[in-house]
């Protein structure tokens, strides 16, 4: 029971990271969105049992970060 | 069964943990704020994998997903207080 109710959770949670990843206008909000929608979908993997697809998912995502930030900062780095 | 009973309390407070750190990291206009919030939601996360699903590879993915997390939230961290802090070294 209590699983569903986590279930049902970081569904909301992603739906949510969702929407505001969609809505923000900062860059720097749209990544923090964009992570808390990486972490509600994680318990959906772990509990339908990919493990090995939650590792690489969880190794994957802070990857993205760092291109995000790369792209994100490009501007400031070419003016000088 | 008693294995489901006793995960039940453990569970509930990394849910209520997760939702009021992702509530807060979503509301707040403080970025620095916004992101020790979502250092409080990877934590919380990353606790209720074990409580979920009972196995050893849900152990390297939390250990994955904890170090991930925390990594991100300071690489954005450190990229936002490079930009609002304005460098003498470059413009001599």
């Amino acid at each position: 029971m209590i699983t569903d109710l986590v279930v049902y959770l970081s569904l909301i949670l992603a739906v949510c990271g969702a929407v505001a990843t969609w809505f923000e206008i900062n860059p720097y909000n749209k990544l923090i969105a964009l992570s808390i929608l990486i972490g509600g979908i994680m318990p959906l993997i772990i509990v339908s049992g990919y493990l090995d697809v939650a590792i690489l998912v969880a190794l994957i995502g802070p990857i993205s970060t760092v291109i995000f930030i790369l792209t994100i900062t490009r501007e400031k780095r070419d003016e000088f | 069964m008693a294995l489901l009973t006793d995960l039940v309390i453990p569970l509930a407070v990394c849910g209520l943990v997760a939702l009021y750190g992702a509530i807060r990291a979503l509301i707040e206009r403080d970025i620095p704020l916004k992101l020790l919030y979502l250092n409080v939601f990877g934590f919380a996360i990353s606790g209720s994998f074990v409580l979920l699903f009972p196995d050893i590879l849900t152990i390297f993915a939390a250990v994955a997903f904890f170090v991930g997390t925390t990594l991100e939230a300071n690489i954005i961290a450190s990229a936002c207080a490079r930009e609002s802090i304005p460098s003498e070294e470059q413009n001599p």
